[in-house]
């Protein structure tokens, strides 16, 4: 068992769409999610784990149960981009393995098994990637009212499923850096403001360094400061930590840009590999 | 071209309600539940048979976009639609008619009032719950063409007070397109009131001995807001507006009420409350204003 790959990729819906056209900080963004790929195809990842923040639930984390989801994506705001077809295959008995640990811990649980179900723009960009690799996922989705501790005991039912159920799983948290917009029309290579740029600065700089004691204390004031209130929550950081150990794992950021005005990056974290 | 809003209708809009209605075009149903919401669409509906008209204008407080207001731009949409947050409750099958002619008069309407407007073409779009249910619930055959309006995040990107007043804008700006337009319209701000919602739903989604408010300041303020629609006092509306949705999180934060009182030329008529009731602690009414003609 083991996490053979952990990376924080950005859940919007440019990556989701592969064919639209891409500026040059979207298309940096693509290329780092070749780069994921090659290195999950390389470390034989045989799951893609996927926890989005970008679509909260207000009833629990929610987990996907249906065996196979299958549909078209069109974002509500960037619907220019066209529709992306997807077809998604979960991996149902680690993704049970995962239901039960997290009931065992206390996590309450939002189970879903809606064919139809619209999927967030992220979740569909990490299925996307988990079809190129050929191999199942499990999908996750934030609880709108759970903090980061509980996407660290997430992370942690995540380990005692993998005991029961070994998998060599590449894990995908996906969320935005700073996520106030400026609009269709804006410069695609500017952040909204000043501030939110220097909270993505300060945030990448922790990350890249493993200085998740840093990070994880800060992520409220970061979601307070630089983040629109729309429900989201930063836990995805949280979740990442619990998955590969916390501290001392430096991360690589493969890519980051401004799309729109919203932070997007790509981290890798490289020392994972925990068994 | 003495196009005209012949009512205007501020209209709750979880999925909870078509699935209690036992919606021919919901696959699934409850078994009854939040009949005073239900019956209020009901009196609705029948205060609209005697009106003629041709469109269902709706603000939709679920159709969520980040710096701009969208708007439906293909003459037919078809598809089934899952709620995220209840697809246990609303999964709907939708044939719709768009009144796109419409819709491109009122882009142009909002430009003059600089407001720039999104027309939505991707044929595969999903119409959103909200717009799919009180379209559903106002007009259960679905023999008018309808539009939907999304609703922008422009007050948690800046203030309410700046959602209220670009949606006094768009609402002007409507009022002025259905005139020019000939068509006779039904505008509809499909949102909820107060907004606490409960964090756990319950085994039995409609259990009765649920259907209550999740906070009592929230419920008094809704009280407040519904007596000074009842009264026509929707200027005094206007002004609390920001301090409600600020006080009892209240869904006018989409501005769908906003939008409505301006495209209605902000009536200091008084309005018919259909009725009252809670979803999950949150506070729902059906209020019509009839138009001015």
């Amino acid at each position: 068992m083991a996490i053979v790959g952990a990376y924080l990729i950005p859940g919007l819906p440019q990556l989701a769409s592969p064919a639209a056209a891409a500026s040059e900080g979207v298309a940096r963004l693509r290329a780092a999610t070749d780069q994921i790929h090659a290195r999950a195809k390389a470390a034989r990842a045989d799951v893609v784990i996927v926890y989005s923040d970008l679509g909260p639930n207000p009833f629990g984390t929610a987990i996907q149960l249906a065996p196979r989801l299958s549909g078209t994506f069109v974002d509500a705001d960037t619907h220019a981009l066209g529709a992306v077809a997807y077809a998604i295959e979960n991996d149902l008995d680690f993704t049970y393995a995962v239901v039960t640990a997290a009931r065992t811990r206390g996590l309450v649980l939002r189970e879903l098994k809606s064919p139809g179900f619209p999927l967030d723009a992220g979740s569909v960009a990490a299925a996307n990637l988990a079809e190129r690799l050929s191999v199942p996922c499990v999908l996750l989705s934030s609880h709108a009212h759970a903090r980061g501790e509980d996407a660290h005991a997430l992370a942690t039912a995540i380990h005692d499923a993998l005991r029961v159920c070994p998998r060599r799983a590449l894990a995908l948290a996906v969320t935005s850096l700073s996520n106030r917009p400026l609009g269709p029309r804006s410069e695609p290579a500017r952040i909204h403001s000043a501030k939110d740029e220097q909270w993505n600065i300060k945030i990448l700089e922790f990350l890249r360094a493993g200085r998740w004691q840093d990070v994880l204390p800060l992520a409220r004031q970061f979601q307070s400061e630089a983040r629109v209130a729309d429900g989201t929550t930063f836990t995805s950081p949280a979740w990442l930590a619990g998955l590969i150990g916390g501290t001392g794992d430096v991360g690589e950021v493969l890519a980051y840009t401004a799309v729109h005005g919203i932070g997007a990056a790509v981290v890798e974290f490289v020392e994972v590999g925990h068994e | 071209m003495n196009g005209q809003i012949v009512a205007g209708v501020l209209a709750p809009c979880l999925p909870h309600l078509v699935y209690a209605q036992r919606s021919p075009r919901n696959e699934v149903h409850g078994e009854c539940g939040w009949e005073e919401l239900r019956w209020a669409f009901g009196r609705l509906r029948h205060s609209l048979d005697g009106l003629e008209f041709d469109t269902l204008l709706i603000h939709s407080s679920s159709w969520r976009t980040s710096t701009h207001t969208h708007y439906l731009d293909v003459p037919r949409l078809q598809g089934l639609s899952v709620d995220a947050r209840f697809p246990h409750l609303f999964r709907f099958n939708y044939d719709a008619r768009i009144d796109t002619t419409l819709g491109e008069q009122v882009r142009a309407a909002a430009t003059r009032e600089n407001l720039e407007l999104l027309p939505m073409r991707t044929p595969e779009f999903r119409i959103d719950t909200a717009t799919l249910v009180v379209a559903d619930l106002i007009r259960p055959e679905w023999d008018k063409t309808i539009l939907s309006l999304s609703s922008a995040s422009t007050a948690r990107l800046s203030s309410m007070e700046v959602q209220h007043a670009q949606m006094l804008q768009l609402g002007r700006a409507t009022r002025a397109a259905i005139a020019a337009s000939g068509r006779r319209v039904v505008c509809v701000a499909a949102s909820g009131l107060s907004q606490n919602m409960f964090a756990r739903e319950p085994e039995l989604v409609e259990d009765m001995s649920q259907e209550r408010i999740g906070d009592h300041n929230a419920y008094l303020w809704d009280m407040k807001v519904l007596e000074l629609m009842r009264q026509g006092h929707t200027r005094q509306l206007a002004e609390v507006l920001a301090d409600y949705t600020d006080q009892a999180l209240a869904e006018t934060e989409r501005g769908g009420l906003s939008w409505l009182l301006a495209a209605l030329n902000v009536p200091q008529r008084p309005a018919e409350v259909h009725g009252y009731g809670s979803i999950l602690g949150t506070g729902n009414a059906v209020v019509e204003w009839r138009g001015e003609g």
